[in-house]
């Protein structure tokens, strides 16, 4: 598809949703698996100025009618007419090719620059998703952040546009004049994919990263020269980086992000071997430090909390005032994430300060699951803790002090028809939680649950 | 855990694929464990999410890393079989 027919697509597409009731500054809840359908309608609504927020299909119904309702949808886009939302009106998402409609129907003027475009919703530390609003401008530089000014990217990453990344990072890609390749593969139609649609940027994700970087019986065919891989999301181990140069390409680029901030940081193929937490640079546009508990900058290598600011940067969360006074402070977001800085410039990630997990990129918080976890009968108390696997990153699993008719497969059934992908795998029942000496929780101890065998 | 015997990795290999919360597809009965083992994950309707999801499960029971990477070399939930009882 050419950029002048996704053009008229979306101006179709934008024409049918205003010609439906829809009107600049609705906020509207886009429930729709397909990939290009998805990524249109989206478009559509951007132009129509009406802020969007992703409600996942692979997500439960309750959770994503909770999401709706907390950034005030009146309305939901979704792609079957049963999809029903309790109390928030469906709207069946245009059937495309719409190009002709936009000719029957006179769209509203373009929204300003400062107009949300969408929300991120982004799992939170106070156990309820934190609702993080972009800016069309906002959205802009952090496309340019992403890919440098005057790159223009063929962009392949196989995985739902409804994940987080996948959908910024697509809308970065078309705001900064590249394209985007939506195709299914496994890791040598990967590989083939890559070489046909002459993809300049493949993000594959860490757990296929890593399968196709430690292919057994033979070596996986590299990738075409032009091609960089980059990986995002969650930390990169020195093991994961030498095994997809040494197999894939040299052509590796780690990259450090948040949903607040866009792309924050990179490590292109001259950094890897600088330190084994090493994630690069700077992006253009981005002013990193590394502080102390008090906010004043920590020596050259010493470990602190890593903060950062710029104009690609949101100020805060959307209806959540508790979330942004911690994350926002003095001009200044703070991720979350305990770092140094080397050189004074290149900068090291070494986890998290509160206890985040990432499963396979997606960002989970025990306090949601113990949320929820406690809110079922006969739960006394609960503490929720992760193992980390090879390839998916932490395992989010939960220990349970309770009473009948609590069960562990009533309490796995529950927490995953809320949870949905940020659910525990496993329930462990037990008679009390570890506690140290001034009460709290002995979150270090959780994992003494696990067998060896389960690690 | 103590080393399984095949029945017990078949049954583990099982329960993995219904934690997995999937409709199989192309079997007429469900419970039909050795129709199901024959079957690639492919023709059982396995996604991407449901292999994560598998592989997360095998693991997490059995203390053997299992990538999804190996299940296109495996392909079968017998194949997984096998390959656990070489691991244990």
């Amino acid at each position: 598809m050419t950029r002048a027919e996704l053009g008229a697509e979306v101006a179709g597409t934008a024409a049918e949703l205003h010609r439906l009731g829809l009107r600049p500054g609705d906020v509207v809840g886009v429930t729709i698996g397909d990939d290009c359908h998805h990524l249109i309608v989206s478009l559509a609504l951007m132009r129509l100025g009406c802020p969007h927020l992703v409600l996942p299909t692979y997500e439960p119904v309750p959770y994503r009618e909770e999401l709706a309702r907390r950034v005030g949808a009146v309305a939901v886009i979704a792609q079957s007419a049963d999809a029903g939302f309790d109390g928030i009106p469906s709207v069946l998402a245009p059937e495309l090719p719409a190009a002709g409609a936009a000719a029957q129907s006179a769209l509203p003027p373009l929204p300003g620059n400062d107009v949300v475009c969408t929300y991120i919703a982004s799992s939170g530390s106070t156990g309820l998703p934190k609702l993080v609003p972009l800016t069309h401008s906002q959205l802009f530089l952090q496309s340019v952040a992403f890919h440098g000014a005057g790159q223009a990217e063929t962009y392949f990453r196989p995985a739902s546009i409804e994940f987080n990344n996948s959908k910024r990072q697509r809308l970065y890609v078309l705001a900064t004049g590249g394209a985007n390749v939506f195709a299914d593969a496994n890791r040598e139609q990967a590989i083939e994919t890559c070489r046909r649609h002459a993809v300049t940027l493949f993000a594959p994700g860490h757990a296929r990263a890593q399968a196709m970087a430690e292919r057994e019986g033979g070596l996986t065919a590299p990738l075409p020269a032009e091609t960089e891989l980059r990986l995002d999301g969650a930390p990169v181990s020195r093991q994961l980086r030498q095994g997809i140069i040494a197999k894939l390409t040299a052509r590796l680029n780690v990259t450090y992000g948040a949903t607040e901030a866009g792309s924050i940081a990179s490590a292109g193929p001259d950094m890897h071997e600088i330190d084994p937490d090493i994630v690069g640079l700077a992006r253009p546009g981005i002013e990193l430090a590394v502080v102390d508990y008090d906010g004043r900058p920590v020596p050259d290598g010493a470990t602190g909390d890593v903060r950062l600011r710029g104009d690609a940067v949101v100020t805060d969360y959307a209806n959540d005032r508790e979330a942004s006074a911690r994350a926002f402070r003095n001009g200044w977001f703070y991720p979350g994430d305990r770092g140094r800085l080397l050189d004074g410039r290149y900068l090291c990630v070494e986890g998290r300060a509160d206890g985040m997990m990432n499963l396979a990129t997606i960002n989970v918080y025990p306090a949601e699951i113990e949320r929820v976890v406690r809110a079922l009968p006969g739960v006394v108390e609960c503490a929720a803790f992760s193992v980390s696997l090879p390839g998916f990153g932490d395992v989010p699993l939960v220990a349970v002090v309770a009473r009948p008719p609590a069960t562990e497969q009533g309490i796995l059934g529950e927490a995953r028809a809320h949870l949905g992908l940020r659910a525990p795998r496993k329930v462990f029942l037990v008679d009390s939680l570890p506690r140290n000496a001034v009460g709290k929780v002995a979150r270090a101890e959780l994992a003494d649950f696990v067998k060896p065998a389960q690690r | 855990m103590s080393p399984q015997s095949g029945h017990n990795l078949t049954q583990i290999v099982a329960e993995a694929i219904v934690q997995c919360g999937l409709v199989l597809e192309g079997v007429d009965d469900p419970s039909d464990t050795e129709a199901v083992m024959a079957r690639s994950f492919l023709e059982l309707g396995f996604d991407s999410l449901n292999l994560m999801e598998f592989c997360i499960a095998i693991s997490l029971e059995t203390g053997i890393d299992l990538d999804v990477g190996k299940l296109e070399t495996l392909r079968t939930p017998a194949a997984v079989v096998e390959f656990l009882a070489k691991r244990t």
